[in-house]
């Protein structure tokens, strides 16, 4: 068989295209097709139209939870990428215990998100965590901070929880985006007269834009359909319903209320919702830079 | 102003001190629950709570290993993840082999389809997932599992063999 062979190259992919085909495009398929059908578990299965996506769009609490979806998911990607260019650039910089840093702030890439929101929930917790009491005894605080009470503080806690779990990959994109900066390039620039500021702005962040840029992307993409933190920090929801976001919505349709024709019709309008998200995603991985 | 705030943040030591605030924030998970793994049960659970075990003591470990049976679970993850990474790399090897070597009508799209897999929250395929597993009485079992890791993993193996990295 010669090497350039393309039907070769169509037959190698095969079992592969099989996979994609009965494990991603079946389902979808089926998601896509039961989102038009009254599926309750209560009555017979029928065609309704667009009856589940009116049921959906019209919920006066639709607005809410996609608001909160937004903020739960920006403002963990804004801290997770905030925290790992500051964590990429000190690592950048020193020579000695990099190593002993970077396998420390690598560590929570092996924690499960769900684990990641119970070991929070817990440190956060009002009467036996540890950060309430430290909050005390340094006097910030008169009485251990409950989380849970207010609907701001408890959104800020689970985007801890999540960004924690976050920082690490993105640490390590940022950093790998730096160290390929030649570094001829930064002592051009402090002949220039730049100082660490300018090198800052004009050299590492525009020459390590493109994996800080996918980096990101991939975060906001993940964190945006994500309920692994929600669920276990503030099942149902928290206060007031203020950590309910898409997927807790589309899990109680799924399990709670056992609706699956609603369910399927959320799913859709959260591949939707998604894939605006993963199209810029898809754009920058396959322009090559 | 300006000036001073670059002498700070050229001292030597000023990526020392970030680092280690970051980190102390990035372990202290890691830290409470290595220490409340050798309180007793009272103790874990107290108000205000305590930061070194007052009681050092090993019964909760015996109780996790015995009871919970944490070697049950073990096994079970060992065997749903090994068979899973085993069909992945697998069937990811023939795919990325072939998309990396040979250029054929289509192959461009094929790896869009699979970067395009990545896009899609697992999420909203749990419905279709439950009901075809129900149909095939598959639910409660471990190959439910397997089935369900090919398909987050699978993607990605693709796009790491082909050697385009995560980026």
């Amino acid at each position: 068989m010669k090497l350039r062979d393309s039907g070769y190259g169509m037959l190698l992919s095969v079992p592969g295209l099989t996979i994609l085909l009965l494990w991603v495009l079946i389902p979808f398929s089926i998601v896509f097709i039961i989102s038009f059908f009254r599926y309750d578990n209560m009555s017979p299965v029928i065609p309704t139209g667009l009856a589940n996506y009116k049921t959906v769009l019209k919920d006066p609490a639709l607005p809410l939870v996609l608001a909160r979806t937004f903020i739960f998911s920006f403002g963990s990607t804004g801290l997770t990428l905030l925290t790992s260019v500051i964590l990429a650039l000190c690592l950048n910089r020193i020579v000695k215990g990099s190593g002993f840093f970077r396998s420390l702030v690598v560590m929570p890439w092996a924690v499960p998100l769900i684990l990641s929101g119970f070991l929070w929930a817990w440190m956060f917790h009002p009467s036996f965590g540890p950060i309430g009491d430290l909050l005390m005894k340094c006097k910030l605080m008169s009485e251990p901070i409950n989380i849970y009470k207010e609907s701001s503080t408890a959104m800020a806690g689970v985007i801890i929880a999540d960004a924690w779990r976050r920082i690490p990959f993105l640490t390590i994109i940022t950093l790998a985006g730096f160290q390929s900066i030649p570094p001829n390039l930064y002592e051009a620039a402090k002949v220039d007269g730049a100082d660490s500021f300018h090198t800052l702005r004009y050299v590492s962040l525009p020459l390590a834009s493109r994996p800080i840029l996918i980096g990101t992307l991939i975060t906001l993409m993940f964190s945006f359909r994500s309920i692994d933190v929600i669920y276990s920090m503030t099942p149902g929801g928290g206060i007031g319903k203020s950590t309910y976001v898409l997927g807790t919505y589309l899990f109680d349709y799924m399990y709670e209320f056992l609706n699956y024709g609603v369910a399927a019709s959320i799913s859709v309008i959260l591949i939707i919702l998604t894939f605006g998200i993963g199209a810029f995603f898809i754009y920058y991985t396959l322009k090559k830079g | 102003m300006r000036r001073a705030l670059v002498k700070i943040v050229d001292h030597r030591a000023t990526p020392y001190v970030v680092l280690g605030v970051i980190t102390l924030f990035m372990i202290s998970p890691f830290i409470w629950m290595g220490l409340s793994a050798f309180k007793t049960h009272s103790e874990t659970f107290r108000y205000p709570p305590t930061y070194f075990p007052e009681d050092f003591t090993l019964e909760t470990m015996y109780e996790a290993w015995y009871k919970a049976p944490i070697p049950t679970y073990l096994k079970n993850s060992l065997i749903m993840c090994l068979v899973a990474t085993f069909i992945i790399v697998v069937a990811g090897t023939f795919t990325g082999y072939a998309l990396s070597q040979y250029r054929y009508k289509g192959s461009n799209m094929v790896l869009g389809l699979f970067l395009f897999t990545r896009t899609i929250p697992p999420l909203a395929l749990l419905l279709p997932y439950y009901l075809v597993l129900m149909k095939l009485r598959l639910l409660n079992t471990r190959l439910a599992v397997i089935l369900y890791l090919i398909y987050l993993s699978y993607p990605l193996v693709v796009w790491l063999l082909k050697g385009e990295g995560i980026l």
